[in-house]
């Protein structure tokens, strides 16, 4: 867990449209020295591990990440830059089947498509 | 091409403890293959297991030394930062443990406006664990100071 680490989860709401989350960026986690020295960039795979960190707790058990159709990384994230991301969770069906589309600073950053399944 | 010898923190621009890697063990024109050991202490261990992000990321990790390894040994330029564009297909068998040793080889497929393709295949002994295809970009304003 990523969580207390590189981000808290500051709120989670439900709406119609799905699960919408707000996550803060620790621009002085130790993540952020190594990735990378000269500057610092959220980590593409650790913004699937938070979408995964905040599907356990919508659904309240530990998950993992079994499958990805297709995770796109469209822009990246910088600690300085934003520190406040979205994450917008749709559960698409009963076999672990998620929708996750992360925000900053109002733009679309990452797009995912993935199965989580119980660890 | 070999690479036994090269230090993985020559050529990845990352640092520990965000390093998914542990050596370059073979390296050519349009492939390459790595090894990491899966740790207690690692960020993607948890449960004892090596968490399916830490995969990715090693897998991105072992197409990023393969380029940095031409850039600096063979062009004789500097390692840049380089971004994951895109994950496709990712599919896990399973997640090793601690104590297993991954072996992940990344093979080059098409390199279009220097977004690199590559396959890539994640095995413990001869079982296959996870397969991806994998999209990498590389910064070139950024390289990374030796």
């Amino acid at each position: 867990m990523i969580k207390g680490n590189l981000y808290q989860l500051t709120s989670l709401s439900f709406s119609d449209a799905g699960y919408v989350a707000d996550v803060t960026l620790l621009p002085g986690s130790e993540i952020y020295k190594a990735h990378f020295p000269c500057k610092p960039i959220t980590p593409g795979v650790c913004l699937v591990q938070i979408a995964v960190e905040i599907a356990s707790v919508i659904e309240k058990r530990n998950l993992s990440l079994a499958e990805a159709k297709d995770i796109k990384f469209l822009s990246i994230i910088s600690p300085l830059e934003h520190k406040s991301v979205r994450y917008e969770l749709s559960r698409m069906d009963d076999e672990g089947r998620w929708v996750v589309c992360i925000y900053a600073g109002g733009q679309l950053c990452s797009k995912m498509s993935v199965r989580l399944c119980n660890v | 091409m070999t690479s036994k010898s090269v230090k993985i923190t020559d050529i990845i621009p990352q640092r520990k403890p965000f390093v998914f890697i542990d050596s370059l063990l073979e390296c050519d024109e349009s492939s390459a293959e790595t090894s990491y050991l899966v740790r207690e202490d690692s960020i993607f261990t948890e449960n004892g297991v090596f968490q399916t992000p830490g995969l990715i990321e090693n897998i991105a990790q072992s197409a990023v030394a393969k380029i940095g390894y031409v850039s600096k040994f063979i062009e004789h330029g500097k390692v840049t930062v380089g971004y994951i564009g895109n994950v496709h297909h990712l599919i896990v068998n399973r997640n090793p443990e601690i104590g297993e040793t991954i072996h992940t080889t990344v093979i080059f497929g098409e390199n279009i406006a220097g977004i690199q393709l590559c396959e890539a295949v994640v095995r413990v002994g001869s079982e296959i664990i996870a397969q991806s295809s994998i999209k990498t970009a590389q910064d070139a304003s950024m390289p990374v100071d030796d």
